[in-house]
């Protein structure tokens, strides 16, 4: 089948945490057609190894979208069941499935974003949200980090936006990108260049004086 | 410059995320775009801490949980809805093909008076065996039969609650267009299914013709969809339906004239002689009708009654 864990490993708690995205993932892409095509059949197994893969690029990408932990988390969730819904229906031959399960994703937010108001609301990130440090310092500052760069990217283009929201919060690539985008990847690139210095002005202008950027 | 300027940061993005490069390596690879890039990177790489951003352990725990319920539940709805027919109710139909069967045995064994009719009731044996088999089709046809069922509630859900998102109609829409397509190519659906169908779809085109006032523009665009989907499977079912409600009218008519069609053909041979039709419908036609036709066509003219039956005649097959 090429793939293992399902179910089983998904009831046992392996995997969702699982840090195994690539941002560039081409090679991976073979294996994950026929995951996709067993999950379309109802192959459970399949079904639950697509929702380790996704689970956390998909929690990413909405606290991208949102810069809020609770709305990240429901809008995870709501994403999965209306997946599990439409999986069936999925077909290759209109858009690989990281697109097509991000396009949902973004639907989802549309949804939300009508029923919540325009932008929706930013909170700081929970301090108990895990952040992949090394020590307890680091962790906070790498949260105070995160919420820094999360407000700047709620101050974005919705276009904008978007685009960082799939390409650093999804992990998608950029030919993933512009298929969940409907867009060129050339448009991606220069969406993603503008977002990118936008964000440098929004968070330089923060930046206590003298504070030097660490490589 | 500025397409090069994106490219090369493209090319920087996928190689620190990679681990393949760091930015100091980069910015030396492309040195004439070192003083643009350089922030650029650095900014990049403060974007890429959202990848350190992971789901809480007890949240990730509890909507794992959640997902597989819900996968639960959907098996169990799946399974619910495949035995679409229990195999008892079967039991007529292959009854049914059985004495088919039987008859057309001893018809043919009558008709070749008993002698060389061995072959002839095996043949039709052969033949008659698959119709008794229960068929894929309907129980595939109920199965998208719930689908829209279970879609149709969420949107009424929807309504009732006053956010209808435009992905639940689009669902709508595609469960709809997926019956009707299995509409247009089943075989055959039995009369009880047909019913439940038309009582869904016409359901669906009275709901969301209701919400159509309540919402937005580009959703409204796609109930209008929805809404035409289900009338072509409305006229799709028709054939399947049972003739029981409009039969009543035609039955009537049908049943009267049929009896007239023999004096209209002869009236038109010879218009002159009215008295003959009456004599040859009450010959041919049974006994019940003639006294009531034979006052009329004598007094009356020959052309007015000719007009009258033939139009009913042909419309009686």
């Amino acid at each position: 089948m090429g793939y293992d864990g399902g179910v089983a490993s998904l009831a046992a708690g392996g995997g969702g945490l699982r840090r195994c995205q690539p941002l560039y993932p081409g090679l991976e892409a073979q294996g994950e057609r026929l995951l996709v095509d067993a999950a379309r059949v109802g192959d459970e197994g399949a079904i639950a190894e697509l929702y380790n893969r996704y689970f956390p690029r998909l929690y990413r990408y909405m606290l991208v979208r949102t810069g809020n932990v609770g709305d990240a988390e429901d809008l995870t969730e709501e994403v999965f069941i209306r997946v599990l819904d439409a999986l069936e229906r999925f077909e290759w031959r209109q858009v690989p499935f990281s697109a097509w399960l991000f396009r949902i994703a973004h639907n989802a937010v549309v949804s939300h974003q009508r029923r919540d108001g325009a932008r929706g609301r930013f909170s700081p990130l929970s301090p108990n949200l895990p952040v992949s440090t090394q020590g307890p310092e680091e962790a906070v500052e790498a949260r105070l980090a995160l919420d820094e760069v999360m407000e700047a990217t709620r101050n974005l283009p919705e276009a904008q936006r978007r685009v960082i929201a799939l390409r650093f919060g999804a992990g998608l690539s950029v030919a993933e990108t512009a298929r969940a985008l409907g867009k060129s990847g050339g448009n991606v690139k220069v969406i993603q260049h503008k977002a990118i210095v936008k964000l440098r002005e929004m968070l330089v202008d923060k930046r206590p004086e003298g504070h030097e950027e660490k490589a | 410059m500025k397409r090069r300027l994106e490219e090369t940061l493209e090319e920087c993005l996928a190689a620190l995320a990679g681990g393949q490069s760091t930015v100091e390596e980069c910015l030396a690879l492309h040195p004439e775009l070192a003083a643009e890039l350089e922030p650029l990177l650095h900014t990049a790489r403060r974007l890429q801490e959202v990848r350190a951003a992971d789901p809480s352990p007890l949240y990730a725990q509890a909507a794992r949980q959640r997902f597989l319920a819900a996968m639960a539940s959907r098996r169990q709805r799946r399974l619910e809805a495949r035995p679409a027919r229990p195999s008892w109710r079967w039991v007529p139909a292959a009854l049914g093909s059985a004495a088919l069967v039987a008859f057309a045995v001893w018809a043919s064994v009558l008709a070749l008076g008993g002698g060389g009719g061995s072959q002839e009731p095996s043949m039709v044996v052969s033949e008659v065996t698959p119709t008794s088999a229960p068929e894929p089709v309907v129980s595939d046809i109920q199965r998208q039969v719930a689908r829209v069922q279970a879609q149709l509630e969420e949107v009424r859900t929807g309504a009732e609650s006053g956010a209808v998102e435009s992905v639940v109609i689009q669902q709508l829409k595609e469960e709809t267009a997926a019956l009707v397509d299995s509409l247009d190519e089943a075989e055959d659906i039995e009369s009880e299914d047909a019913s439940q169908i038309q009582e869904l779809l016409t359901d669906q085109k009275q709901i969301l013709s209701e919400m159509k006032e309540k919402v937005a523009p580009e959703v409204a665009q796609d109930l209008d969809d929805a809404i035409t989907i289900a009338q072509a499977g409305l006229d799709t079912i028709q054939k399947y339906l049972p003739p029981t409600p409009t039969a009543t009218p035609t039955a009537t008519p049908s049943a009267t004239p049929s009896a007239t069609p023999t004096p209209t053909a002869t009236p038109e041979e010879s218009p002159t002689s009215t008295a003959t039709p009456t004599a040859t419908a009450s010959a041919t036609a049974t006994p019940e009708v003639t006294p009531a036709q034979t006052p009329e066509p004598t007094p009356s003219p020959t052309p007015e009654d000719g007009e009258e039956p033939s139009p009913t005649a042909t419309a009686a097959p």
